[in-house]
C-alpha cells in the first residue's frame, strides 16, 4: 500500500489541490507506485484542461 | 525559477523517477522552465526523462490537436450561423423591398388611370368647346345677316 501522504503530495503537486476525500486517497494507495498515481494525474481531463495553454505552447 | 518552485521541482522529480536526482540533472530541465508549472510539461516533453512520459506526452498531443480540429469546426460552424442570419437578413430585406414596389406600382397604376380619365375629360371638354364656338359663330353670322336686310 502506497502512503496517503505521498498520495496528497501528488495531488497538490501535480493536480494543485488537495484530493476531495479520503476515500479517494484511499483508492489510489492501491495503485501499483506512485509514479503510476502521477501519470495517471498527469493524464486526467482535469491536468490537461488546467495547463491547457502551455501544453498548446510547448506542443504545437 | 525561484527557490520554492525549484523544491517542488525536485520533489515532483523524486515521485516520478524514484530517486533523488542530482542537482546538474534538475537544472537541466528547470533551465528551460520559466516555473514550476512549465517544469510539469517539460518532464515529459523533453522524452527520455522519465520512463512512460511517451504516453502521457502522445495523450496532451491527441488532445491538443483535437481541440484544434474542434475549435476549427466550430469556427466553420459559427461562420454557417453568421451566413445564416445574413441571409436570413437579406430574404426580409427582399420581401420588404417587394412590398415597396408593389405598393409603388399600385400608385403609378392608380395615376396613370387617372390621367387617363383626365385626358378623356379634356377631349370631351374641347369637342364641347369646339362645338360652342361653331354654334356661337353661327349665330353671330346669323345675326349679321338680318342687320344688313334690316339696313
Amino acid at each position: 500500500m502506497l502512503e496517503r501522504k505521498d498520495i496528497a503530495q501528488l495531488y497538490t503537486l501535480i493536480l494543485d489541490r488537495p484530493a476531495e476525500s479520503d476515500a479517494v486517497l484511499n483508492e489510489k494507495r492501491t495503485a501499483g507506485s506512485l509514479k503510476d498515481v502521477a501519470l495517471e494525474m498527469f493524464m486526467s481531463e482535469e491536468f490537461i484542461h488546467n495547463n491547457e495553454s502551455l501544453l498548446k505552447r510547448f506542443l504545437t | 525559477m525561484i527557490q520554492s518552485d525549484l523544491d517542488r521541482c525536485e520533489l515532483l522529480v523524486r515521485y516520478l523517477l524514484g530517486r533523488d536526482c542530482s542537482k546538474e540533472e534538475l537544472t537541466q530541465i528547470a533551465d528551460s522552465a520559466n516555473n514550476y508549472k512549465e517544469f510539469r510539461i517539460r518532464l515529459f516533453t523533453s522524452l527520455g526523462w522519465v520512463s512512460g512520459a511517451k504516453q502521457v506526452a502522445d495523450k496532451w498531443v491527441s488532445f491538443v490537436s483535437r481541440s484544434d480540429d474542434e475549435k476549427d469546426l466550430n469556427e466553420v460552424l459559427h461562420a454557417l450561423e453568421a451566413i445564416s442570419q445574413e441571409q436570413s437578413k437579406l430574404e426580409a430585406d427582399l420581401q420588404e423591398g417587394n412590398k415597396i414596389l408593389m405598393d409603388k406600382l399600385s400608385d403609378l397604376d392608380k395615376v396613370a388611370t387617372m390621367q387617363i380619365e383626365a385626358r378623356e375629360r379634356l377631349a370631351e371638354m374641347r369637342a364641347l368647346l369646339t362645338k360652342y364656338r361653331h354654334a356661337i359663330a353661327n349665330q353671330v353670322n346669323s345675326n349679321q345677316g338680318k342687320e344688313i336686310k334690316n339696313a
